[in-house]
């Protein structure tokens, strides 16, 4: 079905698309850019929209400045840790909340609502204290322990086990199998999306939040990336504030969460609107 | 009928499920079924996130609320007792309410320009363009980016003399500011890179809203001669409800929560003009080590954040129910 | 809405009693997990373990690691572990660590405190008191420092620290532009570098080179306050009093310079190094900097000559130290504190103090490390440091007030709001005394 309008509509969004395409790339090209020139280039009063000197060097030098190996591999446990947790604690909740009744239902539901507006910055010093009492700072616990609970994950996966149709789970029940049994071999298969939704969601989140292990890691081995790269940007007086380090290992630090993404966002979009419509 | 959601959210995303298929409404569904005879499980399952999350989100809650009434230094052995006196110090000083309305102008400007930029481009994503995968993990991208690494190259591209937004400017003869040391212009240029951050997030969440949105129903108003406009000003849109409703929720909780922006961009200045309320907290908190006012603030931030969020959940259950 | 509030409280309630439960469940997890944490003391053949934080990141960050791995090489019976944690200026990373790990009571052994905030450390009572090691100690004696170096380490007249890296603001100037302009020496006065403002200011558009540039920041503020003849705190600490006409009298002068179009500054968080890039590009021929920025100057800069000045008086001249100086965190173990105090002897002593110097740009911290042979030969080559210790003796300490950076923090906010909004001076500075005086009560 060609006519002349539809080629027309068509050809304006591409123009759109591009367009914006554009402007969202030119940030991520100019890190690009900054990673490779030397510091003077950056600065330099030439005005040049490609690299006045090219140096990959710069992104070796990068990675040699800290070991960054370990922080790598604290960002990616320190997080698959949390994720795995938050999948089985919001799972649990979010069966219960949306296939079993108890009392107080209504009012834990709304706590949880509550809990996701309260940011972190507001609530750090008890927690903190917390964890320090029992010698947990500077520890992977610091690091997992207080995002276990996930306001967020319970909702998430609340929405998607409503999709699975009651019946189902009533007549499991009636076949006498337990509500833990329910939830891993009936309920849990249906979600598949929500939980991948989930893991790679609060993946990136946690992979990106600077200011939570900044306030409670303290050794170079427990590290983790967002630290690291905040800790270029110091700028007393006679320390050079290496622009050009920090755009390359701003650039391979994404590494990871962009190859995640790549895997799943097509899983995302289509599931959330597949499970919506199974309904 | 249930209602159709999308699933792309953040942290603070998830309040939106809330507005959707908030539990009041879900609820019916299962009176339907045979109410349980047993109490236990449910509230046994229920119990590992509870626990985590009594033990560090509501226990340090009712903790700051606590602090709230105290003059403390966070090292001194007792704090003092003050009453209410934080809040009345608070709301006389000038950069507690600038620090309020600039924290409202940016949510203001978050919802204003990135939630229609996000709805028009999933638009344009919905018709199944060729190259709609790329489309879609360009314009994705920035969201995986880490904030301390995107704010940098943002203080690049706003440098006065050597950033390249300047430099364009200046080919077009016009003299750029300094974006990120003026006080007017700082706080919009904030806004301008935290669009750029999250516009495909909100994208993201429309496109799922549209997907869900049955192709038959969209033909179907086509057939009928309704006009490009009114096929989406009356089918698309009124499907698509939810999904606005959950965006907006969504947008309205991350900019109140703004924080990692301006803490690399501008460290709260110029002269205090882009420190939201968040980064007013972390500032009287951890660097003037003044608690109680820190905690007043974040007491008065969740009382606003709470008041809000339940307004767009009462307007939106109008909409919505309007259909 | 009330039924649902007491519902609520129940749920309060009955979360309260599983915090106890989970808390024990914690504590025996806490535990295991926290076993590497090893603070025994190695009386025997195990070395002392101890710990040190710093503040100051990059090339600086691998110095100090350099240094430390050198005084592990040569005492085996010690073994510092030293870790960067983000900037220690006011308000900084490290700091804010600092302070969360003292009052959670796990501190580490020893810490770099920036000289301003020392007074906030020292009042907490959770620092070790050095004033006894001082006098006993051959290197640390307190007669041993350069003049005017220990008025960051007192606080109600006991030592608190040991100075480390320090340095002092110096007026670095561009010898190519000066020469251009025929003027043959560096300001003295402020009068004198007003008109040389003026006559270096060259240029339009991107060209443009600025005849100065002010640092918008509160260290270089101090001085302005005290070279002008005014006071930043009343003597009893009580009441800001820096919005009198002569605590503002640089200020004006700088503010005017700006407004005239000689005088440029930079803004946003990395200021700093922007200013300091400023001049290495020679895009301004004079700008007030740190000692501690000329080894980046000196490494940056290409096609011109240039050099460091005393800071030009005005009513008076009265410099405010800079840099950071090491103290030791009570909870440390005897042997802990012991070793703690080997590692600074040994950083202090001349040899030492030397090297750093001429490392880091930083100022050597004891008179004996001036005179040092291998310094004074660093001296010839580098005639820019010479002024910096030609400026130790108007060193003039911080107001020792534990509320000192809060006030701090009024100043700053106002500084952007005179320079990068070009706010009125007076008003600004009495709105800003307003708001310090209700930091300090």
């Amino acid at each position: 079905m060609i006519n002349p309008n539809n080629r027309l509509e068509r050809g304006v969004s591409h123009i759109i698309l591009i367009l914006f395409v554009i402007l969202i790339l030119l940030p991520i090209y100019w890190m690009f850019v900054s990673a490779v020139q030397t510091n003077d280039n950056i600065f330099s009063p030439r005005f040049h929209l490609l690299p006045l000197n090219v140096d990959w060097g710069n992104f070796v030098q990068a990675w040699r400045a800290e070991p960054f190996g370990i922080f790598f591999v604290n960002s990616i446990v320190s997080n698959l840790l949390i994720v795995f947790f938050q999948v089985i604690t919001s799972s649990m909740a979010a069966y219960a909340l949306a296939f079993t009744e108890f009392k107080g239902k209504k009012t834990i539901f709304f706590l949880i609502l509550m809990a996701m507006m309260i940011p972190m910055q507001a609530t750090f010093i008890p927690v903190y204290i917390m964890l320090s009492k029992v010698h947990l700072i500077n520890t992977y616990g610091a690091l997992v322990i207080p995002f276990i609970g996930s306001a967020f994950g319970i909702f998430l996966l609340r929405q998607g086990f409503v999709s699975v149709p009651k019946e189902m789970v009533q007549a499991a029940r009636i076949d006498g199998a337990s509500e833990f049994r329910i939830l891993w071999s009936i309920v849990l298969p249906n979600v598949k999306p929500a939980i991948v939704t989930l893991v790679l969601l609060n993946f990136v989140f946690h992979y990106n939040s600077l200011f939570w292990p900044l306030v409670t890691t303290n050794s170079t081995n427990m590290r983790v990336i967002p630290v690291a790269l905040s800790y270029f940007l110091s700028q007393d007086a006679g320390q050079q504030l290496q622009w050009n380090l920090l755009m390359a290992a701003d650039l391979f630090s994404i590494v990871p969460v962009i190859a995640i993404f790549l895997f799943g966002q097509k899983y995302i979009v289509k599931g959330v609107a597949n499970t919506s419509l199974k309904g | 009928m249930r209602k159709l959601s999308p699933t792309m959210t953040d942290q603070v995303g998830a309040t939106s499920e809330v507005c959707m298929t908030s539990p009041y409404k879900a609820e019916p569904r299962s009176m339907k079924l045979r109410p349980l005879k047993w109490n236990w499980p449910g509230f046994i399952l229920m119990l590992p996130a509870l626990v985590f999350m009594t033990l560090f989100v509501f226990i340090p809650t009712v903790y700051v609320i606590y602090l709230s009434g105290f003059k403390w230094n966070l090292l001194s052995a007792t704090p003092k007792f003050v009453g209410l006196k934080n809040y009345v110090e608070l709301f006389s000083s000038p950069d507690f309410r600038e620090s309020l309305w600039n924290t409202l102008f940016f949510s203001g400007g978050m919802m204003v320009i990135s939630l229609p930029l996000g709805l028009l481009l999933a638009v344009l994503l919905d018709k199944k363009l060729k190259g709609t995968n790329f489309y879609r993990t360009v314009l994705f991208s920035p969201y995986v980016i880490p904030l301390v690494g995107s704010g940098l190259v943002w203080t690049l591209l706003y440098n006065k003399d050597y950033g390249l937004v300047n430099r364009v400017l200046s080919l077009l003869h016009i003299a750029g500011p300094d974006w990120l040391g003026s006080a007017a212009y700082a706080l919009p240029a904030v806004l301008v890179m935290s669009v750029w951050q999250y516009l495909g997030y909100y994208m993201l969440i429309f496109l799922a809203g549209l997907q869900s949105v049955p192709d038959a129903i969209k033909e179907a108003a086509a057939v009928d001669g309704a006009g490009r406009w009114s096929t989406f000003r009356h089918v698309t849109l009124p499907s698509l409800a939810p999904s606005i409703v959950f965006a907006m929720v969504v947008c309205l909780i991350q900019s109140f929560q703004t924080f990692d922006q301006v803490y690399v961009m501008t460290g709260g200045g110029p002269n205090n003009a882009t420190s939201t309320l968040v980064y007013y907290i972390y500032n009287e908190g951890f660097q003037m080590f003044n608690i109680g006012k820190a905690t007043a603030a974040s007491v008065l931030l969740l009382v606003l954040l709470s008041v809000l969020t339940w307004l767009q959940v009462k307007m939106s259950n109008r909409w919505v129910v309007e259909e | 809405m009330s039924k649902k509030w007491t519902k609520i409280s129940g749920i309060s309630i009955a979360s309260l009693g599983m915090l106890a439960l989970a808390g024990c469940g914690q504590g025996a997890n806490g535990t295991s997990v926290n076993a590497s944490n090893d603070t025994a003391a190695g009386s025997g053949n195990k070395p002392v373990q101890v710990t040190f934080w710093y503040g100051i990141g990059g090339n600086l960050s691998n110095d100090v690691q350099e240094m430390v791995q050198e005084f592990n090489k040569t005492h085996p019976n010690i073994h510092v572990t030293a870790t960067y944690q983000g900037s220690y200026s006011g308000g900084g990373p490290e700091q804010q660590k600092l302070l969360a790990a003292l009052k959670a009571g796990d501190p580490p052994t020893m810490a770099q405190i920036e000289v301003h905030s020392m007074p906030v450390f020292a009042a907490t009572g959770k620092l070790v008191d050095l004033t006894d090691f001082m006098q006993n100690s051959s290197v640390d004696k307190p007669d041993n420092f350069l003049k005017g170096m220990l008025v960051s380490t007192q606080f109600n007249g006991k030592y608190y620290g040991v100075p480390l890296n320090r340095s002092v603001p110096v007026l670095y100037y561009n010898k190519t532009l000066f020469q251009k302009a025929g003027i043959t020496a560096p300001p003295t006065t402020w009068a004198e570098l007003q008109s040389d403002a003026k006559k270096l200011t060259q240029g339009s558009g991107d060209a443009k080179v600025y005849g100065f540039e002010p640092l918008v920041d509160w260290w270089p503020w101090e001085y302005s306050v005290w070279s002008g003849g005014g006071d930043i705190l009343s003597s009893d600490l009580s009441k800001a009093t820096f919005d009198s006409p002569s605590a503002n009298h640089i200020l004006s002068m700088e503010q005017a310079l700006v407004k005239q179009g000689y005088a440029t500054v930079e803004s946003g968080p990395q200021y700093w190094d922007l200013m300091t890039q400023d001049f290495i590009h020679g895009r301004v021929a004079m700008d007030i900097d740190s000692i501690g920025s000329a080894g980046k100057v000196k490494a940056g800069v290409k096609n011109f000559d240039w050099g460091t000045a005393v800071l030009p008086k005005d009513a008076t001249l009265a410099v405010p130290p800079g840099g950071g100086d090491i103290a030791i965190m009570q909870g440390a173990s005897q042997d802990q504190i012991k070793a703690a105090e080997t590692f600074i002897e040994w950083w202090t002593a001349p040899q030492q103090s030397a090297k750093w110097a001429e490392m880091t740009g930083y100022l050597p911290v004891q008179k004996a490390a001036v005179s040092d042979p291998s310094y004074q030969d660093y001296l010839k080559k580098n005639p820019q440091f010479k002024t910096a210790l030609d400026e130790l003796q108007y060193q003039h300490a911080a107001p020792a007030s534990p509320n000192y950076l809060g006030v701090l923090q009024n100043v700053q906010q106002a500084l952007q709001g005179i320079f990068d909004e070009g706010q009125p001076v007076d008003q600004t500075m009495k709105n800003a005394v307003n708001q310090a005086n209700s930091a300090l009560q």
